[in-house]
């Protein structure tokens, strides 16, 4: 692994605009993946991470939503950059996703089989029939074992697994090098999201594609992941190997996050959540936007943003508590955080 | 299917049974007697008696309603109380004007609401958006009947483009050409509150269906914009609009009455305001009936179309 | 997109400045107009006379020589609701009957008198008047070729007699005992009683075929037959009706067998619309002629190509107070009512003066009219002191009160179809209001209108209405207290004057003296003050300038249009 980069972001930075005001919803958020590699982003609800990845695809809601900074390399080449038809061509064939509402995904109206082969045509000169055949191989890649009869069926007829390998088959009909999926499996229950898992476990593998696996779910990233990007208010916090995070988180978030898992082994201890919820993009605070739910939170850390910084080699992290010349036991603030 | 259809028309059935109830009650309870009737004070009080027996009016109101309706089921409409002619074929002869009409502008209102309402919608906020959304209230607002006589003013009257009226050229030799000129401009006029409704429903629609996910999807797909309108997005938002059609039918046979009389089109509308004025009840009440009956017929088709082009519906 | 809608809006915006502009500029001329056909009109009149062609109003003095040939298209808002006379009586009936049907008599060009059509002379009458002998052309031939006899004279009248006789011209034949074709063009009537009016009732019933029409055994089976329903009624007028296309049109075409002067225009093809739309037409060029209605004339005038007719009505407009209610009893009381209402003004200020005062129950025109009528000033000083005199006076806030102290208010009912008097019923209130008379005013639909104030009801305090007059000036049915129970008399007058002098007007058979009684008779009504009479509206008749030796009245749509031509 390592060798070649398929996708690198530069201080990507997305924000809404409205009458009133502007908010930032990525901040400057920076990290690449090498071809074959699992890169996780985790993080917890609002942080940011549908945001990022529509980012890469430049499918930020119209008309509010823009990318104002950043570069997005991808094979060389900055998308952000690259023309609106030629950003055509990107999506759906050379970067897929898949979303998290598999439900409603799908498009009511048109059969499974002229959805897939539509997305097939549409990128490779193939005929109908080509199309079709592609697209059964695809269905029976994903595990579906009356792919023919498939392609006839309306969505609304399969279950929500069933439409979610739908939307994998189709993300990976034109052999994407990059495929982006946003929470697969948060939406279906568990011993199909276990099946999904396996099913891209098995894929990435197989295919050796890179993938952009964004969740919530540590148990997820552990099973599918080889490096974890956590994010918070819109933030990258930390970046590191799927082991190191796990054994060494740097930041006080991740460590939240990390107690807040359940343990196979250790089924008594009480889930620890992290207390306080995610601050909204028009109510960050001024200093680390963690600051209202830290324990370690300090004076500095209401008041200065930290930075990003690279700790140990492909782990970076950003808190005061590892920048130089402010001390763990610094200015420790906790009961006025508490009242506020 | 064919369940579902028949399961349907039985349902139809005590509608129409009520709807032909509560007309006949309207028709009794309207004041004055049938115009005949009212003329001549000098019609000796036994004429009128004897006029009264032989139109059956003297028997009690069930008795009425029932050898009405049971008149109306085999086909017998009974005659005009004013020009003595059965009703069927005073029906029959301006019928089809009324449905070349209506159809027209039914097609006209299609056409024109449905790219309009889309561009809105794809341009929400934008001066397009706004224009369009004015025009349309006004269009809703602005009474079918001024339209038409600005329309007949200018165009007709002033410019010559169009002829004021009548559904083909006097005396003329049937001309596809010169129906669908005299058509053009009274289909316009009735079409337009429905325009007008339309665009803001496929508005309404288009905007609702854009932020579904299965566009998202389909933009990830790489589509182009117009493709993923049109594919994805059109056919979602016209499947609620189709239901919309069938209820702009009472609409359409409203303004039909207006439009026929302004621009002198032969139809049923015109018909009905002639009989309304005249209070010949036996025509006033099919033709009341028969709208009846086309709503409700519209509504079905509606439904049954609705569940043709709706995968997610099963019967 | 953009440019076309911004295109849309622009012709929006212009359109709703023309709307202002349209509402702005005619706010006199619309508010008359569309009070025709919605009268009720009195049964046996159902017409009104013949007027003197206008000739300041460029009605044509003929130019020439008749030419042959030619065809106009005339606007008409109705069709004919049947084509057999004694079934109907509406106005677009009774131009078609004028069209393609004879009478034994018609009216004459100059007046409203009445001349022999198929009749060879007026009737020759007995020394007791029960008997009226009237000879036939042999001449005479309906449109089917068969020859018009006594036979069908016979007939025609018979229908009027029919059992179940329930068309709308009851009274016209009912002193006709027995009608007999004596000789092949001979048809004697006997009388019960002697008839004055027979002739002018004659000219209301036109002949039809009896070789069609003869095998039907009753009325109900004549009314629906097609010769009474359809373009294949067959008559012996000066055109024939060739295609009836239902809302849409109807084609005459010229009689070369007519056994009149004419016809001259070869079609006249009958279009139907409504009134707004005519007068579109009209400015399209595609009709040649139509009536216009007042609010229409300025419109009217301005098109180039067009002359215009205009004749007064020959009917009147008036407010009727129901004698039932002790308010109305006097006619001092009644003469006050009408001195304070300024009729002029309302004529000036609604009509755009398209009518004149009325004062007395019958046209100027018409032949009972007397020159010696009083006419009624606007005087409200002089119609309190009259109302003084009735013990109604004005207490401190101007109301007026009797001694009882009850306030003299009553309510003044109209139908709302009539858009010109319901205008004017306001202006009345407005201008008894100014003498402490408390009026409400009151409009509902026709039928319910004439529920109202027909027998047995009588529901109503005062109402504004309209009559259109009768050929023969009888108005018996108007104001002879027998009536009031089941007649026109709704308002209840009673009058022993009026009844003597009406009561047989019918059997007097010298005209001139038969016209001095009915004159009497109408003085009474207008010295009792029976009715307010307010106006005789005026109407107007817009004709393309080729047609020549065109004549107007406004009891015929196209009035002896077979001696009408077209100039090359
Ligand atoms: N259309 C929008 N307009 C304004 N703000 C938006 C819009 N869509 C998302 N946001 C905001 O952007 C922020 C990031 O949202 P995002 O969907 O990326 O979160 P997430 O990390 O994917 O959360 P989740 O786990 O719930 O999917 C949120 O605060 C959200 O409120
Ligand atoms: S910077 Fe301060 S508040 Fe932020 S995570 Fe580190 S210790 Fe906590
Ligand atoms: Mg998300």
């Amino acid at each position: 692994m390592g060798q070649e980069t398929v996708i690198e972001l530069k201080d990507v930075t997305t924000s809404f605009f409205s009458r009133k005001q502007e908010l930032t919803v990525v901040d400057r958020v920076s990290f690449s993946v090498e071809k074959g590699e699992t890169v996780a982003i985790v993080g917890e609800s609002g942080s940011g991470k549908s945001m990022t990845s529509l980012s890469i695809m430049q499918l930020v809601p119209a008309p509010n939503g823009k990318i104002t900074n950043g570069e997005i390399i991808f094979n060389g080449e900055d998308l952000l950059k690259k023309s609106k038809k030629d950003m055509h061509k990107v999506r759906g064939n050379d970067i897929s996703m898949i979303f998290q509402e598999p439900m409603s995904s799908l498009n009511p109206v048109y059969t499974i089989g002229e959805q897939l082969r539509e997305q097939l045509m549409y990128h490779q000169p193939l005929s109908k029939r080509e199309a079709h055949e592609k697209g059964i191989e695809m269905l029976e890649i994903v595990g579906f074992a009356r792919a023919r009869e498939m392609m006839r069926e309306y969505p609304h007829r399969l279950s929500g697994g069933m439409r979610q390998r739908v939307m994998i088959a189709m993300a990976l009909s034109n052999n994407p090098k990059l495929l982006i999926a946003d929470e697969p499996t948060t939406a279906l229950d568990v011993t199909v999201q276990a099946q999904i898992l396996d099913l891209m476990r098995g894929l990435s593998k197989d295919y050796d594609s890179s993938i952009i696996l964004i969740t919530h779910d540590l148990g997820v990233v552990a099973e599918l992941a080889q490096r974890v990007v956590v994010m918070y208010g819109g933030q990258v916090v930390e970046e590191a190997k799927i082991d190191e995070i796990f054994d060494k988180p740097l930041h006080p978030y991740t460590e939240g996050l990390l107690n807040s898992m359940p343990k196979l082994n250790d089924e008594q201890t009480r889930l620890q959540s992290i207390p306080g919820s995610v601050p909204t993009p028009d109510n960050f605070p001024k200093g680390c936007r963690f600051v209202t739910r830290c324990p370690y939170a300090m004076q500095v850390c209401t008041e200065e943003q930290p930075t990003l910084l690279e700790k140990e080699t492909g782990h970076k992290v950003r808190c005061f508590l590892h920048e130089e010349g402010v001390g763990k036991d610094g200015n420790i603030d906790r009961r006025s955080k508490q009242t506020q | 299917m064919t369940t579902y259809i028949i399961r349907r028309l039985l349902i139809t059935i005590p509608l129409l049974i009520a709807i032909s109830i509560i007309t006949f009650a309207l028709m009794q309870f309207a004041p004055g007697s049938p115009a005949v009737l009212d003329v001549d004070p000098n019609v000796p009080p036994e004429a009128r008696e004897a006029q009264i027996e032989a139109m059956g009016l003297n028997e009690p109101l069930p008795v009425q309603y029932a050898r009405w309706i049971s008149g109306v089921v085999t086909g017998d409409f009974g005659n005009s109380y004013i020009t003595k002619r059965p009703v069927s074929d005073m029906l029959l002869e301006r019928l089809p004007n009324t449905l070349i009409l209506m159809t027209a502008a039914t097609i006209l209102a299609i056409i024109i609401a449905i790219p309009i309402g889309i561009i809105s919608a794809v341009r929400q906020y934008t001066k397009t958006d706004y224009a369009i959304t004015l025009v349309s209230f006004a269009g809703v607002a602005v009474p079918n009947f001024w339209i038409g006589l600005m329309l007949i003013m200018f165009l007709s009257v002033q410019f010559g483009w169009f002829p004021v009226g009548g559904v083909q050229t006097l005396n003329a030799d049937f001309n596809i050409m010169d129906r669908i000129h005299h058509l053009f401009l009274p289909a316009l006029v009735l079409a337009t509150a429905d325009t007008a409704q339309l665009t803001r429903y496929t508005r309404t629609s288009m905007l609702e269906v854009k932020n579904q996910d299965y566009i998202r999807t389909a933009r990830a797909k790489g589509f182009k914009e117009s493709k993923v309108i049109l594919k994805h997005g059109l056919r979602n938002a016209l499947l609620p609009l189709i239901t919309l059609i069938a209820i702009m039918l009472p609409t359409l046979i409203g303004g039909s009455v207006v439009v026929e009389s302004v621009f002198s089109w032969p139809g049923l509308g015109d018909l009905f305001m002639t009989s309304v004025n005249q209070r010949d009840y036996p025509v006033i009440m099919i033709i009341t009936m028969l709208t009846a009956v086309l709503v409700v017929i519209g509504n079905l088709i509606a439904d049954i179309l609705y569940a043709i082009v709706d995968p997610r519906i099963e019967y | 997109m953009v440019k076309k809608t911004q295109w849309l809006f622009l012709v929006m915006i212009f359109t709703m400045g023309m709307l202002l502009a349209a509402c702005g500029g005619s706010d006199e001329g619309a508010e008359t107009g569309a009070d025709e056909g919605t009268e009720p009109d009195t049964e046996e009149t159902d017409g009104e006379d013949v007027e003197d062609i206008d000739d300041e109003n460029g009605d044509s003095a003929a130019t020439g020589e008749p030419v042959e040939g030619g065809e106009i298209i005339v606007g008409s808002d109705a069709e004919p609701n049947g084509l057999t006379p004694a079934t109907v009586s509406d106005t677009a009936s009774r131009d078609a009957h004028d069209l393609v049907h004879a009478a034994l008599y018609r009216q004459t060009v100059e007046g409203f008198d009445v001349e022999p059509d198929v009749a060879v002379d007026l009737p020759e009458v007995s020394e007791d008047g029960l008997e009226q002998v009237i000879e036939l052309r042999d001449d005479v031939f309906f449109s089917d070729g068969e020859q018009l006899t006594a036979d069908d004279v016979v007939f025609t009248v018979g229908i009027y007699l029919m059992e179940d006789y329930a068309g709308t011209s009851t009274t016209l034949f009912e002193r006709v005992e027995n009608v007999e074709a004596t000789d092949e063009y001979e048809v004697t009537f006997t009388m019960s009683e002697p008839d004055a009016a027979l002739t002018a009732s004659l000219e209301q019933a036109p002949i039809v075929p009896e070789h069609i029409l003869g095998d039907l055994e009753t009325y109900a089976e004549i009314e629906e037959h097609e010769a009474s329903t359809t373009d294949a009624v067959i008559g012996a007028g000066p055109y024939v009706m060739t295609d009836w296309t239902v809302g849409q049109y109807i084609n005459y075409e010229a009689r070369d067998d007519y056994h009149n002067e004419g016809p001259y225009i070869q079609n006249i093809t009958w279009r139907i619309g409504d009134t707004d739309a005519q007068l579109a037409m009209l400015q399209a060029g595609e009709i040649d002629i139509m009536n216009a209605a007042p609010q229409d004339v300025v419109t009217v005038e301005s098109i180039d190509g067009y002359n215009l007719a205009e004749e007064p009505q020959f009917g009147y407009n008036y407010i009727g107070y129901n004698q039932r209610n002790e308010l109305f009893e006097s006619a001092n009381v009644r003469r006050a009512l009408t001195m304070a209402i300024n009729r002029e003004a309302i004529i000036d200020g609604i009509m755009d003066g398209h009518g004149t005062v009325a004062e007395f129950p019958h046209s100027p025109e018409g032949p009972i009219y007397s020159d010696e009528i009083e006419s009624i000033p606007f005087d409200q000083e002089g119609a309190l002191e009259l109302l003084a005199e009735e013990g109604w006076e004005q207490n401190d806030s101007g109301q007026l009160v009797n001694g009882d102290g009850d306030v003299f208010a009553f309510s003044l009912l109209t139908n709302s179809e009539a858009l010109v008097r319901t205008d004017w019923i306001v202006a009345v209130q407005q201008m008894l209001g100014e003498i402490g008379i408390e009026v409400e005013t009151e409009t509902m639909e026709f039928g319910a209108y004439l529920d109202r104030i027909n027998p047995p009801n009588w529901d109503f305090d005062a109402i504004a209405g309209a009559w259109s007059l009768s050929l023969d000036p009888n108005m018996e049915s108007l104001f002879h207290s027998r009536n009031i129970e089941s007649g026109q008399n709704n308002i209840a007058y009673e009058s022993e004057e009026f009844d003597e002098l009406s009561t047989d007007n019918r059997a007097i058979l010298d005209v001139d003296e038969r016209m001095e009684t009915l004159q009497q008779a109408a003085m009474q009504v207008a010295e009792d003050q029976v009715y307010t009479f307010m106006y005789y509206p005026t109407e107007f008749q817009a004709y393309r300038d080729n047609i020549q030796n065109h004549s107007y009245n406004s009891r015929a749509g196209l009035f002896r249009v077979q001696e009408w031509w077209i100039e090359e």
